[in-house]
C-alpha cells in the first residue's frame, strides 16, 4: 500500500480528532507535502460536516419509551402499601416484572430522604 | 457527572442516574438503530431493549472501554436481533431516515440524504458513528466486533460512494 492510500484510510478519523498523537502526527507530515491528499481531507471535513448536521435532524426517541423501560424494568405494580408521612414512613412494593420472579421492595422514609430497606432483585437488601 | 458514574450508580439500583443516563443516550441510540433499521418502531424497540438490558447488566460494564461504545455494542446487538427477527417473519417497512423538512429543504440536503441512504448498511453505520458519534475507528471495531482494518475499509469505500455521489 502506498504512504498515500494509507493515510487516505485515517482520514476520517484525522477529521474527527480521534487518532493516537503518533498516528495524527504521521498524517500531519503527509498532509504538509501531498496536496492531493489535503484535498482528500477537505472533502471529508465537508462530508463529515454535512453528515453532522444531517444525522442531527434524524427524529428523538419517541416520549413514551422512557415510560415503557421503567414500566419493564420495575414491572407492573401490584401494590403499594404507604405508612406513616412525608417526614418518617414505610412504604412496601409488589410488582411482575414482564419477566423474571415477581419483585418486592421496601423503603423507609426519613424527612424526605428514601432509604432502601429491601429489594429482593438488584442489590438486595442495603 | 460521567456516564461511567451514573453507570455505576445504576448498578447500584439508582433509578435517578438511571433517568440520566436514558436522557444522555436514548436519542443517540435511536438514530443510531435508524440508521441500521430504517424503520422508527423497531429503532423504538431497540431503545427499550438496550436500556433493559442496561438496567439489567450494568454491574457487568468492566471499564475496558468507553460506555458509549458499551452501550452501542448492546443496541446494535439489539437491533440485530430484531433484524432476524423480521427477515425470519413479517417484512418490516422501511421508511425515510430523516423528517422532510419543507421549510428548510434544500437540494444539497436532500442529496446527502438520499447518498446516505443509498450506502449499504455496513457503511452506513461507521459513517454514523465516526461523524456523528465521533467515534475512534478502535471503537468502532469494538462495536461492530470486526477487525480495525475492516473499519478503515468500510468507511473509505462509504466516503468514495459519497464523494461520488455528491460531487
Amino acid at each position: 500500500m502506498t504512504d498515500c492510500a494509507k493515510i487516505r484510510e485515517l482520514l476520517s478519523w484525522y477529521a474527527n480528532k480521534t487518532l493516537s498523537r503518533g498516528e495524527a502526527q504521521a498524517v500531519a507530515q503527509h498532509l504538509a507535502s501531498c496536496s492531493a491528499c489535503r484535498d482528500e481531507l477537505a472533502q471529508i471535513v465537508q462530508l463529515m460536516w454535512e453528515f453532522n448536521a444531517t444525522f442531527a435532524q434524524m427524529p428523538s426517541a419517541p416520549k413514551k419509551t422512557w415510560d415503557k423501560v421503567i414500566a419493564s424494568t420495575r414491572g407492573i405494580a401490584i401494590t403499594q402499601l404507604d405508612v406513616g408521612s412525608f417526614l418518617l414512613g414505610i412504604s412496601l412494593g409488589l410488582s411482575v416484572p414482564r419477566t423474571g420472579l415477581p419483585r418486592v421492595r421496601s423503603d423507609l422514609r426519613f424527612f424526605g430522604q428514601k432509604i432502601k430497606l429491601f429489594d429482593n432483585q438488584k442489590g438486595g437488601t442495603q | 457527572m460521567e456516564s461511567c458514574d451514573l453507570l455505576d450508580h445504576v448498578a447500584r439500583n439508582d433509578e435517578r442516574a438511571f433517568g440520566r443516563l436514558y436522557e444522555r443516550f436514548a436519542d443517540r441510540i435511536f438514530r443510531y438503530a435508524l440508521t441500521l433499521l430504517r424503520n422508527r418502531h423497531l429503532a423504538e424497540e431497540v431503545v427499550q431493549e438496550t436500556m433493559i438490558a442496561i438496567w439489567k447488566n450494568a454491574e457487568s460494564f468492566g471499564g475496558r472501554s468507553q460506555v458509549s461504545t458499551w452501550i452501542f455494542g448492546i443496541a446494535r446487538n439489539q437491533a440485530y436481533t430484531l433484524l432476524r427477527r423480521e427477515v425470519a417473519g413479517e417484512r418490516r417497512s422501511v421508511e425515510k431516515l430523516f423528517l422532510p423538512d419543507p421549510a428548510e429543504e434544500v437540494e444539497r440536503e436532500e442529496q446527502v440524504r438520499a447518498a446516505m441512504s443509498a450506502l449499504p448498511v455496513g457503511q452506513r453505520e461507521v459513517v454514523f458513528l465516526a461523524f456523528y458519534e465521533g467515534l475512534s475507528y478502535g471503537e468502532i471495531a469494538r462495536i461492530l466486533a470486526v477487525p480495525e482494518g475492516t473499519v478503515k475499509s468500510r468507511m473509505y469505500h462509504a466516503k468514495q460512494k459519497l464523494a461520488g455521489a455528491l460531487t
